[in-house]
């Protein structure tokens, strides 16, 4: 008959022999760890292997997976640009803002990458069905830069990622050393208008980046990590920039028409010199809208040359 | 004498909140600079614009928006006979909101059509309203129960917009909130005459709210046709509302608080409530956008924030308060 003690004893022998085996997992799991990434939102993401059944949910990291020759089981329901057509075939999962879940599911992914600012509520989701969630952000072309080189490393195709990232780099430097806008021009407003109201971009959005790589100055200055700032009119008119940029969504030609009406409306547009001087420029939606992807160099190209046209 | 008094008050504290509005902003204007730019055009030439161009339209905007809501807050509540009432409540604010927003997310290439469909939004709302408390004539308590219908009806098809068309949200939150952002003489233009036909309606209206305030069956008897009063005055505030949501969005509380304000300073007498709300409506929504461009310039929050942050400790004033 065994004694309370020695009861006791193999109690606590059994309890250390599972602690031991529980952490030897733990030591064999990380021992064995494909990779390991951060989210955007800070959060360490391990994968065990290398994923074999990836779905995404932006269309804004096709292009870069294309490039990148990573098959993919799942993709957003969107319109394929002529480098993305090769996923044409791969199962939609839903609108990039309305995915549907038990799609995703459906495909049993063993990794599912979404953008942050769009794809964050699904990460509760996919955690609480053991599914991993790479939650990326592609907006400034430093964000885009480390998508590039995370999907490369969660993929398996680290070095080829660094090779796209050095021939983006490479064009960038090149529109970089060619940019010699008039030493007049400093300034520069990044505008989101309608008649309802109007916001700046700031130095977190696509433009605004872009604004930074050409070294100009953006009159929205804002310390918290927001694209988009409610601005006051009179405080535009005060900064005074030398250049407007102007961001619109919907129907492009309609909207560059609808802004054009007012400003000339609404007479206390023409104090700004940039109105006076014909110094507005419309971003194409196309480059500004989502994120440019591996096309930054060519958003890049396109202000620079808006901003060198201007006449002395 | 005293109604007198308090009304020469609320005059000068419109004219206050003029100059606080006019004088302040990201370029400091001192008072003799704005004397001498309004009144003699005299000045620099960017303090002109500023003044004319930029604060003055923005000014005469907020005065009018305030006066119509407020203007429409208390008739709906004289007509109802309910405290709580106010154009949100019951569905014209809704019916302009969602009107408005479909504008501003599904189709923003028409923003040119944003006021005449919000405008008609509006009216359509104010329609469907009373066609649905028409039963043998119009109870008041119908009314609110269409209205909060109607409202909770469009108000999900609001969220609905809001969550199809999320990529385009900021926009229209700033719009939702209620703001003056970018007023201009064109809106100006817009709203005025609707405010003129409520000011004007102000010297006639009093006698006839005052008789309806004592109940149907009493005003029947002094002999006014209380259905026919009754569907005028729903008219008239349905189009003093839409007036102004069109132009500065879903500002909230101003129909609401600035009547029962009014009714604190200077009783229920509609003849002297009338232009007393008028007047507080006015500077109640200048104050509160004059903070929403001011406190945290050059960001600009809309001035439905700062209204609402006046108005919710008045409404639980007003909760707490006995109110017959």
């Amino acid at each position: 008959m065994i004694k309370k003690k020695q009861l006791i004893w193999l109690l606590c022998g059994l309890w250390c022999v599972f602690v031991l085996a529980g952490c030897q997992n733990k030591y064999n799991e990380e021992q064995k760890a494909f990779c390991t990434v951060e989210n955007a939102d800070g959060k360490k993401l391990t994968l065990t292997q290398k994923p074999q059944r990836i779905v995404v949910l932006s269309p804004s990291f096709l292009e870069i997976l294309q490039e990148l020759k990573v098959p993919l089981v799942g993709r957003p329901t969107s319109k394929l640009v002529n480098a993305e057509i090769a996923y044409q075939k791969v199962k939609e999962v839903g609108p990039v803002y309305h995915i549907n879940t038990e799609a995703v599911l459906a495909l049993q992914p063993n990794l599912v990458i979404g953008m942050q600012g769009i794809n964050d509520k699904f990460a509760p989701f996919f955690a609480n069905n053991s599914t991993p969630f790479l939650l990326l952000k592609m907006k400034t072309y430093q964000d885009t830069e480390n998508a590039i080189l995370t999907l490369g490393e969660v993929t398996g195709k680290k070095d080829l990622a660094v090779k796209l990232r050095s021939e983006m780099q490479k064009q960038i430097k090149q529109v970089q050393n060619n940019f010699h806008p008039q030493a007049s021009i400093k300034t520069v407003a990044i505008l989101h208008v309608t008649s309802r109201g109007l916001q700046l971009q700031t130095k977190y959005s696509i433009a605004g980046s872009v604004i930074n790589l050409l070294h100009l100055q953006n009159i929205a200055s804002q310390k918290r990590e927001t694209e988009n700032i409610p601005y006051n009119f009179e405080a535009l008119v005060q900064s005074n920039p030398d250049v407007i940029f102007i961001t619109t969504m919907g129907d492009e030609a309609k909207m560059h028409a609808e802004v054009k009406h007012l400003m000339q409306e609404n007479k206390a547009w023409q104090q700004l010199t940039a109105v006076q001087k014909k110094r507005i420029y419309y971003l194409p939606q196309k480059y500004f809208l989502l994120s440019p992807g591996l096309q930054y160099p060519e958003a890049v190209r396109i202000m620079a040359q808006d901003i060198m046209q201007i006449a002395p | 004498m005293q109604k007198k008094y308090i009304l020469l008050l609320s005059l000068s504290g419109v004219f206050v909140t003029a100059v606080l509005s006019l004088t302040n902003g990201i370029t400091p204007i001192s008072f003799s600079t704005l004397r001498d730019a309004l009144f003699y055009h005299m000045g620099q030439v960017n303090i002109q614009a500023v003044v004319w161009d930029i604060r003055l339209p923005r000014l005469c905007v907020n005065y009018l928006v305030g006066i119509n809501l407020a203007l429409s807050g208390a008739i709906l509540q004289a007509i109802l006979h309910n405290p709580l009432a106010d154009p949100h409540i019951i569905g014209i604010s809704a019916g302009a909101g969602f009107a408005g927003l479909v504008i501003i997310m599904v189709l923003p290439q028409y923003q040119f059509l944003f006021m005449p469909v919000a405008f008609l939004g509006a009216m359509l709302a104010a329609f469907t309203i009373y066609l649905l408390a028409w039963k043998n004539g119009i109870r008041p308590l119908r009314i609110i129960l269409a209205g909060v219908a109607v409202s909770t009806l469009l108000g999900a098809g609001i969220s609905a917009l809001l969550i199809l068309y999320s990529e385009r949200l900021q926009g229209a939150l700033l719009w939702l909130m209620g703001g003056f952002s970018l007023s201009s003489w064109t809106q100006v233009k817009m709203i005025l005459p609707y405010s003129c036909l409520g000011i004007a309606s102000i010297f006639w209206l009093g006698k006839y709210l005052n008789i309806l305030q004592l109940g149907d069956e009493m005003a029947l008897s002094l002999g006014l046709s209380v259905e026919r009063a009754r569907f005028f005055l729903t008219s008239l505030a349905a189009i003093l509302a839409t007036s102004a949501v069109a132009v500065a969005g879903l500002l909230g509380f101003v129909g609401l608080i600035v009547p029962h304000l009014a009714r604190l300073c200077i009783g229920n007498d509609y003849r002297y409530l009338l232009p007393l709300a008028v007047l507080l409506g006015a500077s109640l929504v200048s104050l509160s956008d004059t903070l929403a461009r001011c406190l945290f310039a050059p960001l600009e929050l809309p001035a439905g924030i700062f209204l609402a942050l006046f108005g919710v400790p008045f409404f639980l004033y007003l909760l707490r308060k006995n109110i017959d």
